[in-house]
């Protein structure tokens, strides 16, 4: 991938899950009738004596319980069932996805050194004369004749692989290479695939039916409605080799697929290519059909009178310069007469739909058409018979498929009803606690508010100016309250319960309830005007030295110096008592170490006064807060059109596109799925001549040029959407049924934009329909069909045997002989290529391709050097490999195999008459001989053995059986039909 | 229609059957029908009822619905009518459902449960006198619905009466608690807008404690009223539950194989047929495509339970998985190989009655482990390029091969062979949306988180600094899971009490 080249890289086998686990060998015997699976438990957390849990009685899916296969596992079948012309020199295979599907039940795992392990099913070819097939039974049963010849089962594995895209290597033991491939069967399955192969030789012109049947005898006896006996081994093989070649009894399977073909002699690749011709003249009625218009019912008249009750209908496809004409005469007549009816207020029993009347939005049509201006596309679309129709196809196919849109649009909006009923509940939640709030809470007074309001005040913020630092702050509510004048435990349960105006303490003191009494409280202690706790008085008694106006200060100088001597000195402190004469405290005891004591004392008088003088605990500062402002921001805050709102705010969570909601936020998500899948392949279902009428007229082998048409794509789509609306209204999904849920007509998923695939968004073929403002089949698109673009169509054998053979251009060279060359890859510049817009095939052999590339350019000019014009290239399709040997020639017999990309059937024989003898491939016969093969350079074969005894492995055999796929390239001159209408 | 018959000559039973088969994904047997019975004679019938029947079966979403409906029947002379509805979910989030009649009107339907006609008997035939029965009862996992009413009605000249008498209940199994209702009424009116009446309801709840209460209006010169309330004793205490012993249940259920599945890797769609070999009735089969997948209903894994059923644990204990041994296979799932479904959280931890409240019945936890989700087994592989052999028209071939470019490869991948398999083109899948692409709707889970009181922001982190080495924020965020995170983190540093508050996360934008 790294070198921007694509590859790819075979794997012996992938198992998933359980089975992946499986490493006893693949092997004659099992020992068992099934699978066992123990499993020992440790559990955490439980006593360790019993932590230890087995799980008995398990086993494991394996052959004996299959009894038939889902048909959609088979992703791609070649011959396509039913060809006639087949080449001889290829295998018949089979494709399957799930890619692990083929070893699934195999009970047993791969070896470790070859990886060798057999698939449960295998690919089986006959001749019509070897076998009879019992249909009628589920499974069918296809009893092989006595000696028609059979592969060898242990060679199984040998053809089963899988292919996986752009991954060359991958190391079974690597563990990033198990990531790389874990994630492309997780996220990108569609580059995995597994394949079987039916090695048999075949022959020329001869018919062929191939089956996949059960390799192992326990799968045929379930398939074939009994139930496998436990003596059967889990491994035993439904046929021995032994019986391989020969047996005597006939063999009876069941097949779980069959199909047949024919060989021929001819019929390759590039012959049928080749067998196509440039067209010269279209047949006259393509493009067009008519349709009946004269009595249209419901009381209308002839709609085109003037040419005979006939208008001419379209399909999606258009063949250039021919139109369809109906006369203004005609159409104001008939219209007048049509819209009547849409208005009648009594109208028809049904009432006629009027494609995209949501999207426009408009109720009904304009009375009064002016032709001579262009019409709006809703009255264009509505009362125009041709683009009704093509309206009414896009409606029926909705109809149709009903089932799988519902499914699909359930899947999309997988939750809108549980979101819309949660957010319908907090609707009736929002409006209900609206009527409380509004009641309750807004005529409130700010303080009564501000109590009932408490619970909730530390989830508010509220941003303020901090009263003490001045600085401007977030907090919570409940924050600011507690620096608030408010005391403590003003805003307690407790205290609001005893304190509520109805009931509580109260009621029972027998006090008048319902009183607003606390509001006036709550200001007051706000304001300041009151304080739960007054400033407290000197209790009677209490000596204060501030009233004696000594400070800490005073207290000291007065202690600086003791008293003199025994004495009765008077002492320096008293302090006064109400109404009577201060009291003198008696002066400390006298001793001889008075001084000391006296010191000691002071000291301790000083500290008790410092201690006195300071504060407790620092006063918090209060502030006071305006109840009003507080009340504003709590009712703000639990308005419960802002707090439910809130709350699904986040939660409901929707995608980019395919859901909206209205302005109220808790109103209901409608859903507008969308769908991706090109519209134009349940339109080709209905008919291939809905896409393009008179197709059947179309010469076999033959190209046409075409171009889309618009007007008919437009009015397609909007029946679909408009179709699509009702059918969500029906089913009950919410919708406003303006959504534009279908806008790819033509499928573009692999269209290559400058070698790279573009945004999906840019690939949609009409616009938003309710943003159509032009004529119908005029508004700009994303995609944007350019209008010289080169539109092919191809009706061909080769389509019939190919169906998905890729088309591109080319851009050619000038050769040395002056005319157009084809350039080689290597060549400098490297070679222009252009890859389709769209593209799409019409069962079972027609194929349309539209490039960006004008008629003329592809032409060229062979006179004109300057304009080489470009070469068409038809190629297999990427995915559809095939696998087999170069045809015999004669040189090739009894040769030694030199290459091993180029090993041919010759070397499989002495001789051609030996050749015709040999039927299934076995991988131990003495020929072809590889004991000198080598490919000089090619490190991709380093080590590729091809016997099994040898050490094959089944990429070993894929990588040999791989024929390198074909491209044709023809010049645009040799194959464009002239352009019709001039130019 | 097929149409069975039961009964010679004329049958008296016959039933009209249509099965409609939807194929192949998903897989949806629909059955219709009708289905008449007639006793006992089809010509003189005493009891003649005809039923319409529509039912699905989902296999695989694992979804079974049945709905029937009377019509046009009648016993004797008296006409009988009514639904009933089944729903079955046997699929990851098992739920069950079934009503005759309709649901208790105080209990939330589960999600698409259909509106049902009451079951009806009317016991006259005109409209004066009017005498009509009606019922319902109906089973969800964890309750039982039962209720009953008679209404009659008569007109003598200007007198009038009418009376109801009725009763709802609704019984929770698990925690065990009762509502009835009763209700009944009697209204006289006469000429001269002379009216009187008698209207009763009452209610009993129970179990913890058992409440009585109720009212008795009386309109009779006025109206009456006299409120009932009957204090029904003590709170009645439970009878006491044997000690439980999660771990031995949870044992033996992890031991059996039946709570052992293969889930196929992907869509899951079964690409084969299967059938069940001889003796293999008691065997228990995975799909070796799959991965191992354990889910059992005991309890809830990975975390702590205090409880179990209505039995309080000594300690809170929490089970896990660790190894696991499958065959040849050895793995250690941890947190990414869980299962999850649904489980009661009030039946594993004790809570509060509030806390009952604002959790929801059930809630996604730990049931089981994956095995083998990402097992992967392949070959050795062998590659090469893409190169083309070129022919050119009325040219000689040219020498060398043509290589495709990477890109155009994965585009021409995007319409080939996996991508246009007929899985994809074909029944009920073919316009599903791409598995990239994001559902139009998602109602994300209410998220918590932990704010201080004081600015109201983010402190979620304080969990991890409780010692020691710090609480595990919850994943999903609920708010019980939320709530015992900030119990945790008091526990550990009880001064911090009261400092956080477990608030919405919407609370803080």
């Amino acid at each position: 991938m790294s070198d921007g080249l694509g590859s790819y890289g075979f794997l012996s086998l992938v198992r998933r899950g359980m089975g992946a686990a499986l490493t006893t060998p693949d092997a004659a015997i099992l020992g068992n009738p099934r699978v066992a699976l123990p499993v020992q438990v440790s559990v955490t957390g439980a006593p360790a004596a019993t932590a230890q849990v087995s799980v008995g009685g398990l086993l494991m899916y394996g052959p004996g319980e299959i009894s038939g296969l889902n048909g959609t596992a088979l992703a791609r079948i070649w011959p396509v069932p039913g060809a006639t012309d087949v080449e001889s020199n290829y295998f018949p295979i089979v494709e399957i996805v799930p890619a692990d599907l083929p070893w699934q039940y195999t009970a047993s795992g791969p070896d470790a050194t070859y990886n060798r392990l057999r698939p449960w099913l295998c690919l089986i070819a006959l001749e019509d004369t070897e076998f009879d097939l019992q249909k009628g039974k589920s499974p069918p049963t296809v009893t092989v004749h006595p000696d028609a010849p059979l592969p060898k089962l242990s060679q199984a594995w040998a053809w089963a692989h899988v292919q996986v895209a752009g991954h060359k290597s991958l190391a079974p033991g690597n563990a990033a290479d198990a990531q790389t491939l874990r994630d492309q069967l997780t996220n990108h399955p569609e580059n995995l695939v597994a394949r079987l192969i039916c090695p048999r030789r075949l022959k020329d012109s001869t018919h062929y039916t191939v089956s996949l049947v059960p390799v192992f005898a326990r799968g045929v006896q379930a398939g074939m409605g009994s139930l496998p006996s436990d003596s059967v081994d889990g491994l035993a093989p439904s046929w021995s080799d032994a019986d391989a070649p020969s047996r005597h009894d006939p063999l009876m399977l069941p097949a779980y697929y069959s199909w047949s073909f024919s060989t021929a002699k001819f019929g390759d690749f590039a012959y049928l290519v080749q067998r196509l011709q440039k067209l010269q003249t279209l047949p006259a009625t393509l493009g067009t059909r008519p349709m009946d218009v004269s009595s249209p019912g419901g009381g209308l008249p002839s709609a085109a009178p003037g040419s005979g009750g006939i208008l001419r209908l379209e399909g999606a496809l258009k063949v250039p310069g021919v139109g369809t004409k109906w006369s203004d005469a005609d159409r104001k007549a008939w219209t007048n007469k049509f819209v009547a009816l849409t208005q009648a207020s009594a109208p028809v029993q049904t009432a006629i739909p009027l494609y995209g009347r949501w999207h426009v939005p408009r109720s009904g049509l304009n009375a009064a058409l002016d032709l001579s201006k262009p019409l709006p596309w809703f009255d264009d679309l509505n009362t125009d018979p041709r683009t009704r129709v093509a309206a009414g196809l896009g409606a029926a196919v909705v109809r149709a498929d009903q089932q799988a849109l519902m499914a699909s649009a359930w899947q999309q909006g997988a939750g809108i009803i549980e979101t819309n009923a949660q957010l319908r509940h907090a609707q009736l939640g929002r409006e209900a606690s609206n009527r409380l709030y509004k009641r309750h809470l807004g005529p409130m007074a700010p303080g009564a508010a501000m109590l009932v309001s408490a619970p909730v005040h530390t989830r508010i913020r509220y941003t303020t100016v901090d009263c003490v630092t001045n600085a401007t702050d977030t907090r919570t509510v409940s924050s600011w309250l507690r620096s608030s004048l408010l005391p403590r435990g003003f805003l307690d349960p407790q205290w609001r319960r005893m304190t509520r105006s109805w009931g509580g303490s109260k009621a029972t003191l027998g006090a008048p309830t319902h009183t607003d009494s606390k509001t006036d409280l709550w200001d007051r202690l706000m304001n300041g005007s009151f304080a739960a706790v007054p400033a407290a008085t000197a209790p009677f008694g209490l000596a204060l030295m501030a009233a004696a106006g000594i400070d800490a200060t005073g207290l000291a100088g007065l202690l600086a110096t003791p008293p003199k001597g025994p004495s009765n000195a008077a002492p320096a402190i008293s302090y006064p008592r109400p109404g009577k004469d201060a009291v003198k405290p008696n002066p400390p005891p006298s001793s001889d170490n008075r001084g000391t004591a006296w010191s000691a004392f002071g000291q301790a008088a000083k500290d008790l006064a410092a201690a006195l003088a300071a504060p407790v605990r620092p006063a918090t500062p209060r502030c006071p807060y305006d109840s009003a402002t507080l009340k504003s921001v709590v009712t703000k805050a639990l308005d419960p059109s802002v707090t439910t709102a809130a709350a699904y705010s986040g939660r409901v969570q929707l995608a980019a596109t395919g859901a909206w909601r209205g302005p109220d936020p808790l109103g209901p998500v409608y859903l507008a799925p969308s769908f991706p899948q090109p519209a134009f392949e349940p339109l080709r279902k209905l008919s291939n001549d809905w896409v393009i009428p008179g197709l059947d007229q179309m010469p076999f082998n033959s190209i046409c040029l075409l171009e889309s048409n618009e007007r008919f794509i437009e009015a397609y789509l909007a029946g679909m959407n408009f179709e699509l609306g009702r059918e969500l209204l029906w089913n009950g999904i919410p919708t406003d049924q303006r959504g534009t849920y279908f806008r790819q007509f033509w499928d573009r998923s692999s269209a290559l934009k400058a070698g790279q695939l573009p945004d999906p968004a840019t690939r949609y073929d009409i616009e938003v329909m309710t943003r159509w403002t032009q004529q119908l089949g005029q508004n700009p698109n994303p995609a944007g069909m350019a209008a010289g673009a080169l539109f092919l169509l191809i009706r061909g054998d080769l389509l019939h045997r190919y169906p998905n053979a890729q088309f591109y251009v080319t851009k050619a060279i000038v050769g040395a002989d002056g005319k157009h060359a084809f350039p080689d890859v290597d060549a400098l510049p490297p070679p222009q290529e252009k890859h389709p817009l769209f593209s799409g095939t019409l069962p079972l052999d027609i194929a349309f391709f539209a490039f960006d590339l004008p008629y003329a350019d592809a032409y060229g000019d062979d006179k004109d050097p300057t304009k080489p014009g470009w070469y068409f290239v038809l190629q297999e399709h990427v995915v559809e490999s095939r696998f087999g040997f170069n045809a015999a020639a004669p040189a090739d017999f009894n040769k030694p195999v030199a290459d091993w990309q180029n090993m041919s059937w010759g070397s499989f024989a002495p001789d051609s008459a030996t050749l015709e003898t040999l039927d299934y491939i076995d991988l131990d016969a003495a020929l072809p001989d590889t004991s000198r093969t080598q490919n000089p350079g090619d490190t991709a074969t380093t080590g590729l053995i091809w016997n099994a005894s040898k050490g094959a492995r089944a990429s070993d055999i894929a990588y040999v059986t791989l024929r390198d796929p074909l491209r044709v390239a023809i010049h645009a001159s040799a194959l464009l039909p002239p352009l019709t209408g001039g130019s | 229609m097929a149409e069975l018959g039961w009964g010679e000559p004329d049958p008296l039973i016959t039933a009209e059957l249509g099965i409609i088969l939807v194929l192949p994904d998903p897989l949806v047997i629909v059955l219709l029908g009708k289905l008449e019975l007639s006793l006992p004679e089809p010509d003189s019938p005493v009891v003649d009822l005809k039923m319409e029947i529509a039912g699905s079966l989902d296999i695989t979403n694992k979804l079974l619905a049945l709905d029937t409906t009377l019509r046009d029947s009648h016993i004797l002379v008296w006409n009988i009518s009514g639904d009933t509805a089944l729903r079955l979910s046997f699929g990851s989030q098992p739920n069950f459902a079934f009503a005759m009649g309709r649901l208790h009107p105080h209990f939330d339907p589960p999600p698409n449960f259909p509106t049902l006609q009451r079951m009806a008997l009317s016991l006259s035939t005109g409209d004066n006198p009017r005498l009509q029965l009606d019922c319902y009862t109906a089973v969800t996992p964890n309750t039982f619905q039962v209720g009953a009413k008679a209404s009659a009605y008569v007109k003598f000249g200007d007198f009038s009466a009418s009376g109801d008498l009725g009763f709802d209940a609704l019984f929770h199994f698990s925690p065990f608690s009762f509502v009835i209702d009763v209700e009944a009424d009697v209204q006289v009116s006469g000429p001269a807008g002379f009216s009187a009446g008698v209207h009763f309801d009452g209610h009993l709840s129970g179990l913890d404690p058992v409440r009585c209460w109720g009212s008795l209006v009386i309109n009779f010169v006025g109206s009456h009223t006299f409120p009932i309330n009957i204090p029904f004793g003590q709170p009645v205490t439970q009878t006491p539950v044997p000690p439980a012993d999660p771990w031995g249940s949870l044992g033996a259920e992890i031991g059996r194989a039946a709570n052992w599945t293969g889930a196929l890797p992907g869509a899951g769609q079964q690409a084969v047929s299967i059938t069940q070999s001889q003796g293999a009735d008691k065997l228990t089969f995975v799909d070796p495509g799959g991965a191992l997948t354990l889910r059992q209903k005991v309890l809830p894994l990975d975390r702590d339970i205090d409880k179990f059923g209505e039995a309080d644990l000594p300690a809170p204990v929490r089970f896990g998985i660790g190894q696991v041994v499958a065959g040849s296979r050895t793995e250690t799932p941890g947190a990414a190989g869980a299962v999850t479904g649904p489980f009661a959280a009030a039946q594993f931890e004790k809570m509060t009655d509030a806390e009952k409240l604002s959790r929801p019945s059930f809630e996604p936890m730990n049931a089981g482990v994956v095995i083998a989700a990402d097992a992967l087994a392949f070959g050795a592989s062998r590659g090469r390029d893409y190169l083309y052999e070129t022919i050119v028209v009325d040219a000689p071939k040219p020498a060398k091969k043509y290589p495709l470019s990477s890109a155009a490869q994965m585009a021409a991948h995007l319409n080939g062979t996996a991508a246009k398999a007929p899985s994809r083109v074909n029944g009920l899948g073919k316009y599903s949306p791409t598995p990239s692409q994001p559902p139009a709707v998602n109602l994300a889970r209410a998220s918590y988180l932990i704010a201080d009181v004081d600015k109201l922001e983010d402190a979620t982190h304080i969990l991890a600094t409780a010692s020691p080495g710090g609480i595990p924020v919850p994943n999903p965020a609920e708010k019980g899971a939320m709530l015992r995170a900030l119990a945790a983190y008091y526990k550990a540093a009880p001064k911090e009490r009261g400092k956080y508050a477990v608030v919405g996360s919407w609370e803080l934008s």
